[in-house]
């Protein structure tokens, strides 16, 4: 029972008016403690989709009709299920692909990182409040927290607000951490250090992180494991250099291929 | 787009040719600082500080640098779009500082931006074939060369999702059509913010592949914003390296990537992700 997360045979179809599509197709992928998994593959391929799946949080035209997802053991999602509601933002953090979907336009990064703290960690203190918010956010890097707590996500940069994102997926340290082309918007110097700290989160905290990306570079620094999506599927999984090494798919070596040479 | 790329006749487009306005630069900028408020205390501070920058007809120039540098703010500015600041900024040979509202909007059609932001840029309850609609319907001569599902395939999009709404788009489909959005309308100037950010390297390859022969065949030059380095070397001529609001670096690709000059530049340069992997071969 060490696997913090278990997909298994994950089916999931989206109705459109023209009939059904599927988007996801009989996935299996498990999360121990400690590990980090990356999920890699072209775009459409549906990384988004298992992640959100994860969460509940798929669109209103899309559901699951096979198979189930368990989080520490606890199924919270099968066809016609859906508990994640028990473990969203407790046990499991997420960080979506766009950072307006993880972040509300309408608030400052204080108050919103103020009302997630206030969720999740019982009677928590005000000053409790403040130095774990500015806490994480130097965690992130950011220079300046105070400048950063006091806007509105509109005034800030695109990293900034992933970054901030971030920060909103780990305050409350949940045990596993779901994180949607979250390093897109950084600087490759930024990048390195963000994806420094999940390291560090995961291998101090032991929490799973499950690290859906486009980069296989990037994943390659990172992962514990890859796991590779082409249409909906899972077409190869394994250690993350041995996959990188040894493609076992004509899918996996043409994005290799296809990586730009630098010199 | 494959066909057109690998035959190198891109459609109807050359049967578009521009007018020789070339010898004016596409943009210009000297001098120019934009500040922003602070949110907590009120006071402004420089996002962009002192930039000059120079585009010529077709060329292609690159911004990176760390985030929070200033790289959006600056383009913003550049474009007419966001605060202006001080300093001089000559679009496409008329200076901002004196252009009029009606001269500016007839401006825009010949200068495109890509958004950061892709979700975000796509109006939510547009089908994507309806907003093309609208643009077409904005400019329909400019826009006629080329069909919605000719030009969904340039960006090696699949005609179905046409009718498809943002929210059903992948984070990398929404990118694409946006950038589909600003080639229909054959700019002179194309300002993408991390245009291929959230696509799979083989995608990225095409998109690259699509910009290059955009700039080749209609003469547009672009002003590409990326943390990218290996898609900057790929595609443009020159880099300019941001830090904190300053240039810190700029020249050729090849020379500021060959020989950094600055601290900065070579610990971008040192961060490019893979070491790991390409250490074992
Ligand atoms: N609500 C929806 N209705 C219909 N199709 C959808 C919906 N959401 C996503 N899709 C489709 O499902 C497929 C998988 O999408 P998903 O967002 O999971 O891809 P992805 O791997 O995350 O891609 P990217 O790297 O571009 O973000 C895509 O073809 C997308 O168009
Ligand atoms: N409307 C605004 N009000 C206040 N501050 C702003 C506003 N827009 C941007 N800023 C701040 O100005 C600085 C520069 O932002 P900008 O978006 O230009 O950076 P960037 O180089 O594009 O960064 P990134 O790579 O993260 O997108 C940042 O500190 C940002 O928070
Ligand atoms: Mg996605
Ligand atoms: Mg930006």
């Amino acid at each position: 029972m060490s696997a913090l997360l278990t997909l298994s045979g994950l089916s999931i179809t989206a109705r459109l008016a023209d009939g059904e599509l599927r988007l996801l197709d009989d996935v299996d992928l498990e999360i121990r403690r400690g590990q980090i998994v990356g999920v890699v593959g072209e775009s459409g391929s549906g990384k988004t989709t298992l992640a959100r799946a994860v969460v509940g949080l798929l669109d209103r035209n899309v559901r699951v009709d096979q198979g189930t997802i368990a989080v520490a053991g606890e199924q919270v999602v099968a066809p016609g299920v859906d508990r994640t509601g028990r473990v969203r933002g407790s046990a499991v953090g997420m960080v979506f692909q766009d950072a307006s979907r993880s972040l509300n336009p309408l608030l400052k990064v204080r108050t919103q990182l103020a009302e997630v703290l206030r969720r999740h960690v019982r009677d928590i203190t005000r000053a409790e409040v403040e130095r774990r918010s500015v806490e994480v956010l130097a965690q992130m890097r950011i220079d300046d927290p105070g400048r950063v707590l006091a806007s509105y996500p509109h005034q800030l940069s695109g990293g900034l607000r992933q970054r901030v994102a971030i920060g909103l997926a780990v305050v409350t340290r949940p045990a596993l951490v779901i994180a949607d082309e979250c390093t897109t918007a950084l600087d490759v110097t930024t990048q390195t250090k963000v994806v420094d700290l999940f390291r560090t989160l995961v291998d101090e905290l032991g929490i799973g992180l499950l690290f859906v990306t486009h980069d296989l570079m990037l994943a390659s620094d990172l992962c514990d494991r890859i796991a590779v999506m082409s249409g909906g599927r899972v077409v190869e999984q394994g250690d993350a250099l041995t996959v990188l090494d040894h493609p076992q798919q004509e899918y996996t070596r043409r994005l290799l291929a296809a990586i730009p040479s630098w010199s | 787009m494959s066909e057109a790329a690998e035959t190198g006749v891109p459609g109807d487009l050359a049967r578009h040719p521009r007018t020789p306005e070339s010898d004016t630069p596409v943009l210009e900028v000297d001098d120019l600082v934009v500040e922003h408020r602070d949110g907590g205390t009120g006071a402004l501070f420089r996002a962009v500080d002192q930039v000059s920058l120079r585009i010529g007809a077709g060329e292609s120039v690159a911004v990176v640098g760390e985030s929070g540098s200033g790289k959006t703010t600056l383009a913003m500015a550049a474009t007419g779009l966001g605060p202006r600041g001080r300093g001089d900024i000559r679009l496409l040979g008329h200076s901002l500082a004196a252009v009029s509202r009606t001269q500016l909007r007839r401006l825009r059609p010949e200068v495109q931006v890509v958004f950061q932001d892709p979700h975000g840029s796509l109006d939510p309850r547009q089908s994507v074939r309806s907003g093309l609609r609208e643009l077409r319907a904005l400019q329909p001569e400019r826009t006629s060369w080329i069909d919605d599902a000719d030009l969904l395939g340039r960006v090696r999009l699949a005609p179905d999702l046409l009718d498809r709404y943002p929210h059903q788009l992948s984070g990398g489909q929404a990118q694409r059509v946006c950038i589909a959005r600003a080639l229909l309308m054959r700019p002179r100037l194309i300002v993408a913010d991390e245009p291929t950010s959230g696509l799979d390297v083989s995608v990225q390859a095409d998109v690259l592949a699509l910009l290059r022969q955009i700039r080749a065949t209609t003469g547009a030059a672009l002003l590409m914003i990326s943390h990218d380095l290996a898609v900057v070397r790929s595609l443009c001529d020159v880099v300019h390296v941001m830090y904190r609001g300053r240039v810190v670096e700029a020249g050729p690709c090849d020379r500021v990537f060959g020989t950094p000059e600055n601290d900065y530049t070579r610990e971008l340069l040192a961060a490019m992700p893979g070491a790991r992997w390409r250490s074992r071969r």
